[in-house]
Parts: C-alpha cells; structure tokens; sequence
C-alpha cells in the first residue's frame, strides 16, 4: 500500500477529517497505530514502536514521564476502530475529493468518455484496471466491458450514453434484460455464478469482534521474558534462540540482536486483536536481518551518521575500538586531564562525570609504575567508560564536549562543580567562564599530552587483548 | 530491493507531508531517491535579524535507528551563530539524545523525542537563528563577538550570507 497521510483530506470536502486521521496515528512511525498500548500516563503508541524505544529510554515519548514496558496496556476498541477507518479511508477519500464528485455530477461528461470513464459503482470495479475492448479497442473497467459494452458492440450498436447516476440506477433492470436477450455478456455472468471468486480479503466484522467474541480477545500465549545475556554462555544463548526456532549462526552480538528483536516482535504481536503466527514473526525478523547493518558484513569504522562513529554501539562488543580510539584521542586527552585538575583540586567531585569515570584511576598512576598494572587499571577504566549509558557518552564524547572540558576546567580554577556553574550563571558570566577556559587548558593539555597518549596506547591493547 | 526499515517508512512519511504542507522560508528533501538518511534543506534566514535575506544550506544526516535518535544538522558552509559550531553543526536541545541529562542542563521534554521531526528541528533552528542561546554557546568566539561587538557580529553574518547566495 502507497503511503498515507493525514494532509490527504485537507483537499476533500472535509479537510477536518485530517484530524480524525492524525489522531488514529502513531507518533513513534507516523502511520496508522497497531496494536495500540497505552501507557501509565494515559499516551498511545504501537506497541512495537513503544517497547522499542522504551529498550533505550524508560519514558513516554510524548510526555516524557517515566514509563515501564510492564505497564503498557492494550487498546482493544481503538485497534478495531483504526482498522475500521483504514479500510472505508480509500473509499471516504475518493467519496469527498472535491473536484470528482463535485464537477462530475454537476455536468455530464461528454458522451466520447463515457465509456472510459466508468464510474465505481462497486468495490471491484474501482482503480484503473482499465482493458480495452476487443471489437472497438476503446478501454474501459472488465466488468463494464464483460456486463454489458461487448453487447452493444457485437450487435454493432452504440452504446447508450448514460448518465453515471441513471447507470447506476439502472444497473440491475438492464442485466436482467440483457440476459434474455442472450448477448454474449451472458458468458461472463454465468462463469461468475459458477465459480464465484473469493473475496480478496476476509472481511471483518469489527463490531461482532468486540461485542460479540470476547473469547477471542486474549490469546494464551506468554510473553517472551527479557534475557540477561551477561549472565548466559554462547551455547546457552543458542539454545534458548533453537527453543524459539530461530538461526543460530552468527557472532554472540548478533545471537543478541537477535534473540531482542524477536523479543519485541513476539511481544508486540501478543498485543494484536489477530496476532500474526510465529512462522510469520520469523519471516519479519529475517527481513528485519537483512536491513539492520549489525548483521550486514562488519566494515571498520560502521557507522550510523555516515562517518561519524556509532555512540550506541559502544555498549556492542564488536564495537570497533580502535576507529573510535583514534577519532576521539584528543577527547579524551581533554577529559583526561580535566580529571586531574579536578581530583588535584578536589579529592571527590561526586557529580562531575568526566572526572567521576576516569579520575580514579587515572590520577593514583605514576610514571614508574609498571606495565601490568597500568594495564589492568586502564582497563578498568575502559570497562568504566563502556558501561556509561549512551546518553552520557554521547555528551562526553560527542562534539559539545569540548566545550563541557573547557568549562570543567574554568570552574574546577575556581573550585565550583561546572554544571553549577552553567546553569546559575548569567549569561555574561558563563561566556567569561567559556573565554577563560581556553588558555588555560590548552597550556594543561600540552602537559598531560604525553600521559594520556601512552593511556590510550593501553586502552586499545587491553581491549583488543 | 531491500525490505524498507521502520525509519525508512517513516522518513517517507514526513518527506510526502513536508512536500505538501510545507513552511515559510524551508525546503527540505532527501539527497537522492535511494538514500532517504541524507536530507538537503534550505532555511530562509529570519526577518529582522543578521541573516535577513539570506538563504542558507544545511544537511540532516540520520541514524538507522531514526526516529529512536535524533538526526544531526550541519549547516554547509558554517554559519556563525553562538549555537553553531565552527563546524557547522548546530548544537539545540531537540536534537541531543533523550533521558536525563547528567548535567541538569537541559529539561528531558527539550530534548530529542520519536514524536519530533524534521518540520520542528527545521522549525526550532530557524527560531535559534533569530534567538541566539548564549548560555549554552557552541562557538565560543561567535558568542564573545555577539556579547561584545554586535555590529561587527552582524556585519560578518551579512558577509557569510552574501557568499552563501553567490554575490560576494
């Protein structure tokens, strides 16, 4: 199906109906809800759209309250009554667009088109699976052609112009007598009774669905629980993705990706009024498979923003290290040595972060420390690092932090947290600040330079060990 | 072809509303057919301000997780502005990641939702244009030069607009 969108009815005769649709949307994908859950604080989303984004960020994405996973409710009537609107959308659309319906009944069309435009007077007939006739090759709806043009044609008569109202009204009169007439439209009619054609789609009672079937409004089935892959081996992990008889190839991140895509597709399917079979939700992953580049083959330095490197995926663990070691070098060259002149100042600093993670460590070496040592404390710190949140990363390691070291460093000269400081300062002041930090810690820089080069020397052995 | 992604459908989806319904002084659009995580947009500087008149060119890049992640916007050439790095990448609370800020800095409902899009960081970007943030500078000589020497400040905008049209 073509894309929609609510704008669709702004050019009807009822532009306000682009409401009734927006409001039937998913704010998450944008299209039509499905499987509609709603949230502790009252919003609705898909229920795949929500359970993904509440994997990253516990909260409503509307109102940013916090919300659990748990929580979420299914939306049984709004399911049927999306449903219900998306199947009569096309025909409301093509019933109020203005220049059909408004033109076209107010002057007849001119006889020549009559036979091309047909108009739609039954479901079947509808879209523009136009045919041309055989004996006059003017084209037109099969069934127009079928039902009664071919008649006229073959006798070698015109065709009646009809107005489309009295088409309409006529329909049933007219085929009855050209059935006694026995015109070759008979043929068709009497194939069609013969063998009627299955409707294209079963058709839904959304009514009798919700007040008349509540047995079948919850399915039996349990929901996949969340697995803690730390705590599991390779072979575990692989036995609980063959249980579900899903693939087992593939390295431990993709086993991973995996076991939590199928995990969201399982669990958001339960939330259906008609959930999809298992052989269908393994169809869907195997799909999803093939455009999540986790499992395309792995390049060096595979990205999210074109070049830049994934922040996310430095929770992976084949997170490409050494790329990311190499792009954020003077970062963390920064970072480092904003941590020493913090800890220097101040032996605990509990809500600076930079200094927070790699302080400890970093600050207790010495320069004749040895190897191993220095070593496993780096690593230390690297697991540290790693195990920050993304969002924490992001403000650490993405472009914005340079300027956070420099105001770290220009507030830790004068002993006050930084963040403090950004945020009760006038905004004089705090560009004072900004000014300030520049000289000051491009001469630290220089000399902690050295330091923070052979710490990354290690960062990257240990984690490539 | 490859099956289409969640953020694929959904960049579709706002491409097709912003092409019909779209606001004053923007133009937006992905780069080509077959890659719709690049986007082109032309922004029309604000009335009244040092980028009256001027037309200026920036890049949305989005993650594959869109909209779970925010997109980033680089404007191409820099523009000077205090929220803007010397980059180009423009630095608003909508397009930082959401959840809790370590910092405090930012209030989460400032922050980037999969309930935003392309038509609102357009939007929020041509307002910082006008409104300038200070207190959370992106570049530290344009916010000193803003605070201090603002005719200055508005007579090198002026230049980077005219070179931005091709007049200069």
């Amino acid at each position: 199906m073509a894309s929609s969108d609510p704008s669709e009815w702004l050019q009807t005769r009822l532009p306000k109906l682009s409401q009734l649709d927006s409001l039937q949307r998913c704010l998450i994908c944008k299209d039509f809800l499905k499987a509609p859950v709603i949230t502790s604080c009252n919003h609705t989303f898909c229920s795949l759209c929500i359970r993904q984004h509440l994997q990253s960020v516990s909260n409503c994405p509307l109102c940013k309250a916090e919300q659990f996973e748990s929580n979420l409710k299914r939306v049984i009537i709004l399911e049927e009554l999306v449903s219900c609107f998306r199947e009569l959308r096309p025909q409301l659309l093509s019933l109020l667009a203005l220049q059909d319906s408004g033109e076209a009944v107010m002057e007849p069309p001119p006889p020549k088109d009559i036979e091309v435009v047909e108009i739609s007077d039954d479901d079947t007939s509808k879209g523009p699976d136009l045919v041309q006739c055989p004996v006059c090759s003017k084209s037109m709806s099969a069934k127009h052609l079928q039902q009664s043009h071919l008649d006229y044609c073959l006798r070698g008569e015109v065709e009646p112009p009809a107005a489309s109202a009295l088409l309409k009204l006529t329909r049933s009169a007219k085929s009855s007598a050209e059935r006694k007439r026995g015109g070759i439209s008979l043929f068709f009619l009497a194939q069609k009774r013969a063998r009627p054609s299955p409707p294209p789609k079963e058709e839904i009672n959304h009514e009798a669905f919700y007040f008349n079937e509540v047995h079948k409004h919850h399915h039996e089935v349990k929901r996949l629980p969340k697995i803690d892959f730390s705590s599991l081996s390779t072979v575990k992990v692989k036995e609980k993705l063959l249980n579900l008889k899903l693939l087992t190839q593939g390295t431990r991140p993709q086993l991973e990706l995996r076991y939590n895509q199928f995990y969201l597709l399982y669990n958001s399917n339960i939330d259906l009024s008609r959930p999809a079979s298992e052989l269908e939700l393994r169809q869907k992953l195997n799909q999803w498979e093939k455009s999540h580049q986790g499992f395309s083959a792995p390049k060096a330095g595979s990205t999210i923003y074109g070049d830049e490197l994934k922040y996310k995926a430095l929770t992976d663990k084949d997170f490409p290290i050494r790329g990311w070691l190499k792009k954020y070098r003077e970062e963390f060259t920064t970072l480092t040595q904003t941590a020493r002149a913090t800890h220097a100042k101040k032996k605990a600093s509990a809500i600076d972060v930079p200094s927070g993670t790699t302080t400890p460590e970093s600050t207790t070496q010495s320069p004749g420390m040895t190897t191993s040592t220095q070593l496993q404390s780096s690593t230390v710190a690297v697991n540290e690092v790693i195990e920050l949140s993304s969002h924490e990363l992001e403000k650490q390691f993405f472009p914005d932090s340079k300027q956070d070291a420099n105001v770290a460093a220009a507030s830790s000269a004068d002993e006050k947290p930084h963040f403090a400081a950004t945020e009760s300062l006038s905004p004089a002041r705090s560009l004072a600040y900004l000014g300030n930090a520049a000289p000051d810690s491009a001469l630290q820089r220089e000399g902690s330079q050295k330091i923070a080069e052979e710490e990354l020397y290690d960062f990257s052995n240990s984690m490539l060990a | 072809m490859k099956p289409r992604s969640t953020a694929q459908k959904r960049l579709l989806k706002e491409y097709q509303q912003l092409a019909r319904d779209l606001p004053p002084g923007i133009v937006a659009g992905p780069i080509s057919d077959d890659n719709l995580f690049e986007w082109d947009c032309l922004l029309e500087g604000p009335e009244d301000t040092p980028y009256e008149n001027g037309v200026f060119r920036a890049v949305l890049k989005f993650p594959t997780d869109y909209p779970l992640s925010p997109p980033l916007l680089t404007f191409d050439p820099p523009l000077l502005h205090p929220n803007i790095y010397e980059d180009g990448t423009v630095c608003i609370s909508i397009l930082h990641p959401p959840g809790e800020d370590p910092n405090q800095y930012e209030r989460p409902e400032e922050r980037w939702s999969p309930i935003q899009s392309v038509e609102k960081i357009l939007l929020s970007v041509v307002s910082m244009l006008a409104e300038p943030n200070p207190e959370s500078g992106a570049n530290i000589d344009a916010c000193k030069l803003w605070r201090d020497d603002r005719d200055a400040f508005c007579r090198q905008v002026r230049v980077q607009a005219l070179k931005a049209l091709g007049l200069l």
